[in-house]
């Protein structure tokens, strides 16, 4: 295959200039994980000393194989709601590896909050039990929650994809035969209870694990009986009595090990075969990548570059490679899988859509995965495209995206935004994974085009009641909607709020790809079929 | 296709015609000429082989660095590169560059850098336009003199196809420019 070769001036000013924007955005990413991962107070910390519990991420440490790498999902969950108090949304979710097996694994967060479930919480759960559905994965629960956070307890409860949700999703695991293992470290009430119980297997630990429907408080306002914790849900009772914990652990170290045992039993399935080669490192150095992906949103750059930085020794057969020039389709390889990546040069055309359309079929009938790289402003507009079928073209495009049968992987290299979203595997549609860099933007229309709107139909409701418009006032609106866009838009905000995976280091993604293409490997991969296309 | 290979300025040709235990190979060099060799290659480790040629067993070492081959034998080293398929198959398009640029969409000016008479060197930054919330830099494909500009100045809009900037090339007499978009 052709190595794809680089125009890049890496001594240019502009490169140097863009390479120090990202490297700074980068570290601050950085931090802001850092910190969401393990800067608690001290308080908590103690706490969990006293209560004789290891600190989540240490329980992570000794359940995972040694020198295996953990893609963390979301770790920047949360992070820009409930006034920051709960970082990570007080759950650690990814995809790692246990006895060799790939398994997702969700664990409670015990040092913040006791590990309560925010509404940011249960999206998190349901959206790791979902990777594990569609990728056909074991999933291994790490349970210590004191359970839902009251206070917010009408935007976790009531909703189809609400905390019910966890549970329902548990259950078609079960269904398709996806293993589930339960390692209780703490409480598991009420509708925590039911993670254990609906799990294959379970592990209960002395003194500190317990599973009830109900705690001691609520039994005793129930039916005035008096019962403490250890009687009513302990280990002993559950591994002994009532059969509903499957083994007992002195300690939490014990636990994790009864645990590795479970899963070293567990059949290991045939995983899908697609083309695999042998893995190269990119022949241009992925650090460049920060000297790509330009200062302002507006600038453009030629994802090819990008391309060249992910991809196994820069190798890239481009498809149709003088149509539809400002979509970019071709086969490369990541870690050795054979994949189809899909990269925006510009605003999407007739012919771009209608080629990033062919393409995926193509992909599709070779049964090659897809990769997205987005970065779109839009599809083009004006009455020429509309009469030549844009819209239909797009439809098209969108059509074949979502009818895919391959596995798709989104990331968002800059900027998403409107329909562009859709046609390149925007969150909608069922990207395995999916994640941003931190200098990436996505709203439904840029922030300009928005207050522009906005003040548009603010002038005309002041002229219908005849009133002059106030300079000031209308500034004052221009300025409020950019304020709220550069709030909104942001990688931090979309990640906060679980409309992607994670924010990762453009660096990383090669190896973010690489794991979660091997993971979507344990699920079947489907006959092409679609639905109607608008020709 | 049959691999070619490069070694000491001379291209070679490599096709097997007979395979058994040791395969018949002819090598036909581009300067004409060719010869046969019965020969064959142990490997003993990944690097490491007995190469018999013709009946002759010796020890080599072999590793392939990109595309060139480096070989230890009898005490010497040799190189040897790969050609690669695509520039063997040669053709390469030299196409007369032209300095006319023209917009490749609807859009409006937000910058010109230069005016009609201007010499300009090769890459250097002539206007930016806008489209589609999309800045785009205007670059001079060739060096030479600003010929005309098709525009009427910083925020005037343009049709997709219009003639934006056409420069001179140093060396090319002077054609009469058209003004306006098409």
């Amino acid at each position: 295959m052709r190595r794809i070769e680089s125009r890049l001036n890496t001594h240019s000013e502009e490169f140097q200039k863009y390479r120090a924007h990202n490297r700074k955005l980068v570290s601050g990413f950085q931090q802001k994980q850092e910190e969401a991962r393990f800067k608690r107070p001290q308080r908590d910390i103690d706490r969990l000393q006293k209560q004789n519990k290891m600190m989540p991420r240490e329980r992570l440490e000794l359940l995972l194989d040694p020198g295996t790498p953990f893609l963390e999902f979301s770790s920047l969950a949360g992070s820009m709601a409930y006034d920051g108090s709960a970082p990570s949304a007080s759950c650690i979710t990814g995809i790692g590896i246990v006895g060799g097996r790939e398994v997702v694994i969700n664990a409670s967060d015990s040092s913040v909050k006791g590990g309560a479930w925010y509404p940011l919480s249960v999206k998190k759960i349901i959206r790791a039990l979902d990777i594990a559905i569609e990728n056909h994965l074991p999933v291994i629960h790490m349970c210590d929650s004191a359970g839902g956070f009251l206070p917010l307890q009408s935007e976790l409860f009531g909703d189809k994809y609400m905390a019910g949700r966890i549970f329902r999703n548990q259950t078609q695991l079960s269904k398709m035969g996806c293993k589930q293992l339960s390692l209780v470290f703490g409480n598991c009430t009420a509708g925590g209870a039911y993670i254990p119980a609906l799990s294959d297997y379970s592990v209960i630990v002395e003194g500190t694990g317990a599973v009830f429907l109900g705690g001691p408080p609520l039994v005793k306002a129930a039916t005035g009986e008096e019962v403490s914790v250890d009687e009513l849900g302990g280990a002993r009772m559950h591994t002994s009595v009532s059969g509903t914990c499957d083994y007992f652990a002195k300690n939490e170290r014990e636990a994790i090990a009864i645990g590795r045992e479970i899963v070293a039993q567990w059949e290991q399935k045939p995983k899908t075969q697609i083309q695999r080669e042998t893995p190269e490192d990119p022949w241009y150095d992925p650090e460049e990548l920060y000297g790509i992906i330009p200062d302002d949103i507006r600038k453009p750059f030629d994802v090819r570059e990008v391309i060249a930085r992910l991809v196994d020794g820069s190798r890239f057969s481009e498809y149709q490679p003088d149509y539809g020039e400002t979509m970019i389709c071709g086969f490369a390889n990541i870690w050795g899988y054979k994949v189809g990546i899909l990269g925006n040069n510009g605003v999407l055309f007739n012919d771009s859509s209608l080629k990033a359309a062919h393409f995926m079929e193509l992909c599709n009938q070779n049964k090659t995965p897809l990769v997205f790289l987005q970065n779109i402003t839009g599809f083009m507009v004006g009455k020429e495209y509309e009469q030549r079928g844009i819209t239909k073209d797009g439809a098209k495009m969108i059509m074949v995206q979502a009818c895919s049968e391959v596995p798709k992987f989104t990331i968002m290299t800059n900027g998403s935004f409107g329909a562009g979203n859709y046609g390149m595997c925007g969150r909608a549609f069922d990207a395995r994974t999916l994640f941003s860099w931190p200098n990436s933007q996505i709203s439904v229309m840029g922030s300009d085009q928005a207050a522009n709107t906005l003040v548009t139909i603010k002038l005309a409701q002041l002229k219908r009641q005849g009133i002059e418009p106030d300079e000031k006032e209308l500034a004052e609106i221009r300025n409020e909607v950019l304020g709220n866009f550069e709030n909104q838009t942001s990688a931090y905000y979309t990640s906060s709020e679980i409309w992607d995976d994670g924010i990762i280091d453009p660096v990383d993604t090669r190896n973010a790809l690489g794991i979660s293409i091997s993971a979507s490997l344990n699920a079947p991969i489907g006959d092409a079929r679609y639905g109607v296309l608008r020709l | 296709m049959q691999p070619k290979y490069r070694f000491s300025e001379t291209q070679f040709t490599v096709s097997p015609l007979k395979h058994s235990a040791t395969r018949l190979i002819e090598i036909a060099s581009d300067q004409g000429g060719s010869h046969q060799v019965n020969a064959g290659i142990r490997w003993l480790d990944h690097c490491h082989g007995e190469l018999t040629v013709n009946g002759v067993v010796r020890h080599i070492y072999a590793v392939q660095d990109d595309q060139t081959l480096h070989v230890h034998m009898d005490g010497k080293v040799w190189q040897v590169d790969i050609v690669d398929e695509f520039s063997d198959a040669g053709g390469a398009s030299d196409q007369a560059e032209s300095g006319l640029v023209k917009a490749p969409m609807p859009g409006v000016v937000l910058d010109i850098s230069v005016k009609e008479g201007d010499q300009v060197e090769e890459g250097q930054l002539l206007m930016l336009i806008e489209s589609m919330k999309l800045q785009m830099e205007v670059k001079a494909s060739l060096s030479g003199t600003v010929l005309l500009l098709g525009v009427d100045g910083v925020g005037a809009s343009f049709d997709k196809g219009a003639q934006l900037v056409n420069i001179r090339p140093h060396d090319e007499s002077l054609e009469s420019g058209r003004k306006g978009g098409e």
